[in-house]
């Protein structure tokens, strides 16, 4: 309806606020113009090139093949061997860092001793490099790492290979919360400072319970919030090859072969079609996801956006 | 949307798109490409130019040039002339302003020869110091001052000098003269610099941390030395404060022959690798790239001295080691506007690392061809390495610079192969131009060359890449333990290796990780089946593999006290492996086992006769994205010409060559004398010509090579015809799987059956990615 009026009140401007109209639109546009050339640049313009090489056989002779590279592509075992590590990873680790980050959230609103020194101690991973990351998490689960040597203290006598067994998604999963629960939990903590305490106090009022406070108020008012730590931690989950390359390597064993795995390599052997086509299908299957996700805080905080 | 968004963001859209496919589409089209890398070079371009010194004419087959250095705008050569004995000593003096070459005879010490001259900076031109030398059971060293007209002023000796070094280092010699502007004589001494007066005096002796590499001038007359001390420094030399006055620029991997110090503090200075001039700018701190060597149409490792003489000239010292001579040639080296030099097609050649035979084959191509130019494009560059743990990533990020420059288009015309490259990824790819239309076209069929190599490198029919000369790798085993035939399965040879007699090893100090990858370079492929991409590494075969290999040391417990041919005559060693690159080694390999049979088994696996075709020198291949793919080709053919080939050291593959190489090898000459009969030895054997040579080992055994028979020749061919696998064509990727995972199971920490189901699981990834 808004829309509506709005179309009927739109006359087309004259006189000197029509001038000044203007001037602020040349403005603005100034200013939008370095980003919007920026993004056409460097994600728009690559994508489109993207969607070329997928088309075509390869990147010298670049002969238009159509779907080709698509149909070998979902055909390509160790392609679904990724996906399905992937799809699994992200089904395990982004429902855990979205939970855990909120419980942690919740811990620290109430007053507990060493509060602050506590949240800088789930910040912290994100201050540490990578590669420094990486060589503890090896000196941990290498086979002749720390956490066998105490399994064994405890009576475990075979040994695990963390790495190179089923087991590997356990420490991909260990690792990614460590890295992410902090970031995501300081988002949590800003979103619950926002909830409006009048409503809490109301609820209190109505002898509402702690859990049906959080679930009908605190929640409600996160969903927003939830939406936006889970979009983030679903591509974090999908980026977490970087860890498991400096972990494993090129070739992994097929339970931690993940679908950066699948393109990074495909890039070293300069199947950029193999690899543009497994991109366009990342990049719909997320769009799918997101919109989805978009949908859902739609219909849960729609309310509570007002 | 509305027609003017639309108006706006397609315009925005348009120009985005077409300078993002300029960038990726642009192709090396002249020497204009190059030039755009620096503002410097835009307008400037170094061109060499010959010196004339008008009487090397003259040189006869008893004297012989060399080379002193500049002196400020004087260049100092020294012509010897030899009867009988020394007969005269020339100095040639060029003025580098005039042109005009002074040569002056000049008195020497008698049977002595001129080690080191430098003149004496006293006005214009004063006079000059030798550094002679005698031998006489030892080295004797002396100075001798002369005026200008060569006569003698003073002579000094170092004896004292050189007997004290001899005492403190073990050894004694003197390797540079310099005369500072303050009239002393600074002389290099390995571990030292000695300074003294022109009476001998010394007035400073300044030890170095290892040892003295160079000594020169500064442009303001100062002397300089760099020496080395964790990495290669650049110094003052102050006999006042005696000591070292370090001039820092930041870089200690540089060419100390080609360090100049300018009146500023800057410095111009050539990398080790023989590939750039650079200048370090004292006043900004920056450096900045002058020239590559073969823009000038030289061989950066040829080049002896570099001396700068002002911001448009510099002399350069050049040796052409590739022709063996050792007779410095200098000539200069001037700026000039890059209008005032014609222009070539510029063709870029992809090298991933260094290559000083690429840099003979291009200045050879270069200097000999007027419509194109090729330029070396060099990735991984050594002399940038500072820290060589991190020598992985530089790898990767070479790596992938190449490969995306490549596919990008913007990367080569020719591209060198091997060293690294993965030729394999180029082909799929579609990167590389089949090169047999194009040496059909210019006469080079299958037919020219040694048609075995040429079949060993043809993949489905078109030949990619091809090495300018080979040798063959095979392996060599007691007939007794193999047999006759030649060419066995990994399962023969598994059991050959399982059963040898106790005390007998198969190769000498072999341990598991060796025994692995010589069961397994070549014969892994067993376990693969290339059709459907699978693989059985956790098949019983591959463990029984594994298990055969554990038997081995982990570290080699060799002594190598008893040399190879003696353990196979004490019948203690079954086999080794033979590299052959001339039928020298035929013989040589033959003597390790004489008296025993012997058969030529190979590796196992491979298939034929086991024998394996090995590329050695510089391989190439064009770009199937150049755009002077015909000049590219004219390039590699000329690398296979004789004239141009490195140096020999293995069989060319070019058959006329092979076959004038077999037939003088196998024509026995002997010298002869007055009356056309032959020399005779001790014993009453005629002398051979370029008489006879040999090899000994550490234990004594040792073999004198006789002259090479037809039967050597046809023991060659017999390897030769059985050869169908080229060294290096296997996965390197899943043998490294392999040999990593196969580690853990030699080290004890896991068993054979876990090894083998890890490797089965990451190799049959590996393969699936590729189906």
């Amino acid at each position: 309806m808004g829309f509506k009026h709005k179309k009927n009140t739109t006359v087309k401007p004259n006189g000197k606020a029509g001038r000044q109209r203007r001037k602020i639109k040349h403005i603005s546009g100034a200013f939008l113009a370095p980003s919007f050339l920026g993004v056409l640049a460097f994600f728009f313009a690559p994508f489109l090139v993207v969607i070329v090489y997928s088309v075509v056989d390869n990147p010298v002779s670049m002969n238009f093949v159509g779907l080709d590279n698509f149909v070998k592509l979902v055909n390509n075992a160790a392609f679904k061997q990724a996906v399905r590590n992937t799809l699994r990873f992200s089904a395990i680790a982004v429902p855990l860092a979205v939970v855990l980050s909120l419980l942690l959230a919740l811990v620290l609103q109430w007053k507990i001793p060493l509060r602050s020194q506590f949240r800088t101690f789930f910040l912290s991973p994100m201050m540490v490099p990578v590669a420094s990351v990486v060589l503890v998490w090896q000196v941990l689960f290498d086979y002749n790492g720390a956490v066998n040597q105490w399994l064994s203290f405890i009576g475990v006598e075979n040994k695990i290979d963390w790495l190179k067994s089923s087991y590997g998604i356990i420490v991909i999963v260990i690792l990614f919360l460590w890295k992410n629960l902090g970031y995501n939990m300081i988002l949590f903590m800003a979103a619950l400072s926002n909830i409006p305490q009048e409503l809490v106090e109301v609820a209190v009022l109505e002898k509402a319970s702690q859990f049906q406070i959080f679930w009908h108020v605190k929640l409600r008012y996160m969903t927003s919030t939830v939406l936006f730590v889970t979009i983030m931690s679903l591509i974090n989950s999908f980026k977490v090859f970087r860890e498991v390359y400096l972990l494993t390597g090129d070739n992994p064993t097929d339970w931690i072969y993940m679908l950066q795995h699948y393109m990074n390599n495909m890039f070293r052997k300069l199947n950029y079609q193999n690899l543009s086509a497994a991109a366009i299908l990342m990049s719909l299957f997320m769009i799918v996801v997101i919109g989805i996700l978009f949908l859902i805080e739609n219909y849960f905080g729609k309310d509570v956006e007002g | 949307m509305k027609k003017k968004t639309l108006t706006v963001i397609l315009p925005a859209l348009l120009a985005v798109l077409t300078l993002l496919f300029t960038g990726c589409s642009s192709q090396s089209t002249g020497s204009a490409d190059v030039q755009d890398d620096t503002e410097n070079a835009l307008t400037w371009v170094y061109v060499l130019e010959d010196l004339d010194w008008g009487s090397e004419e003259n040189e006869s087959e008893n004297g012989y040039y060399s080379t002193h250095g500049c002196f400020g705008h004087l260049l100092l050569k020294t012509y010897t002339v030899y009867g009988e004995s020394k007969e005269r000593v020339e100095l040639l003096v060029m003025d580098l302003d005039t042109g005009s070459v002074q040569t002056i005879e000049c008195e020497t010490g008698e049977n002595s020869y001129i080690y080191n001259a430098a003149i004496i900076p006293e006005g214009d031109f004063a006079g000059f110091v030798l550094l002679e030398a005698y031998y006489d059971e030892e080295t004797h060293y002396s100075v001798r001052i002369l005026d200008e007209n060569g006569q003698t002023r003073s002579v000094f000796s170092l004896d004292d000098l050189m007997s004290r070094l001899e005492e403190q280092n073990g050894y004694a010699y003197v390797s540079d003269l310099i005369v500072g502007t303050d009239g002393y004589i600074y002389l290099g001494c390995d571990s030292a610099a000695f300074v003294t007066d022109m009476e001998g005096n010394q007035i400073a002796e300044i030890a170095v941390p290892n040892w003295l590499n160079s000594m020169g001038l500064s442009e303001d007359g100062r002397v300089i030395a760099t020496y080395y001390d964790s990495g290669y420094q650049l110094a003052y030399v102050n006999p006042d404060t005696k000591a070292f006055e370090t001039i820092d620029f930041g870089v200690t991997n540089f060419d100390s022959n080609t360090v100049n110090v300018l009146a500023d503090g800057s410095v111009i200075y050539g990398d080790s690798s023989g590939m750039n001039m650079y200048r370090y700018d004292a006043s900004t701190g920056g450096t900045e790239t002058l020239f590559d060597w073969v823009s000038l149409d030289i061989v950066g490792y040829n080049v002896n001295a570099v001396y700068y003489i002002d911001e448009d000239t510099m002399v350069v010292e050049i040796y052409d080691y590739s022709a063996n001579s050792y007779n410095g040639n200098m000539s200069l080296v001037t700026r000039k506007e890059s209008s005032e030099v014609s222009e070539k097609t510029t063709l870029t050649l992809a090298l991933f690392s260094n290559d000083s035979y690429t840099q003979e084959y291009v200045v050879a191509f270069n200097k000999a061809n007027d419509q194109y130019r090729i330029e070396i494009k060099t990735y991984l560059d050594y002399t940038l390495i500072t820290d060589y743990n991190d020598y992985q990533t530089y790898y990767d990020d070479a790596m992938t610079r190449m490969q995306n420059d490549l596919v990008s288009g913007d990367g080569a015309d020719i591209i060198m192969t091997g060293y690294g490259v993965n030729t394999n990824t180029l082909i799929s790819s579609g990167l590389l131009e089949d090169l047999v239309p194009y040496l059909d076209e210019r006469g080079y069929t299958r037919d020219q060359f040694v048609a075995q190599v040429y079949d060993a490198y043809l993949r489905d029919g078109k030949l990619y890449e091809l090495p300018g000369e080979f040798e063959l790798q095979t392996v060599y085993a007691l007939s007794e333990l193999v047999g006759d035939a030649s060419g066995w399965t990994l399962e023969e040879a598994a059991e050959v290796i399982a059963s040898l007699p106790a005390g007998m090893e198969w190769f000498m100090g072999e341990t598991c990780d060796q025994m692995l990858n010589t069961l397994l370079t070549y014969g892994y492929t067993s376990f693969i089946n290339e059709e459907d991409h699978t693989c059985s590494f956790d098949s019983e075969e591959f463990k029984a593999l594994l298990e055969l290999a554990a038997a081995f040391p982990e570290e080699s417990n060799e002594t190598w006290e008893e040399s190879e041919p003696t353990k196979i005559q004490n019948g203690t060693l079954a086999a080794e492996e033979v590299y052959i690159y001339d039928l020298d080694e035929l013989q040589l390999y033959r003597a390790h086992f004489e008296g025993k049979a012997y058969t030529a088994i190979g590796y196992p696996g491979v298939g034929g006769n086991g024998t394996i075709i090995s590329g050695t020198g510089s391989t190439y291949a064009i770009c199937s994205k150049s755009e002077y793919k015909d000049a590219a080709a004219d390039f590699i053919v000329s690398t296979l010409t004789e004239d141009t080939a490195w140096g020999g050291y293995a069989f060319s593959i070019l058959q006329s060559e092979l076959d004038a190489y077999f037939a003088e090898e196998t024509t026995v000459e002997y010298a002869l004398d007055e009356n056309g009969d032959p020399y005779l030895d001790e014993n009453g054997n005629p002398v051979l010509i370029g008489g006879s040579s040999g090899i000994g080992y550490q234990d004594g055994w040792e073999y004198w090579y006789v002259p090479c028979t037809e039967e050597d020749v046809e023991e060659f061919y017999e390897l030769l015809n059985g050869a169908v696998t080229v060294a290096g064509s296997g996965n390197s990727e899943i043998l490294a799987i392999i040999e990593e995972e196969a580690g853990s199971y030699f080290s004890g920490q896991k068993s054979v059956d876990d090894v083998a189901e890890i490797i089965q699981n990451r190799v049959s990834l590996y393969l699936s990615e590729n189906s």
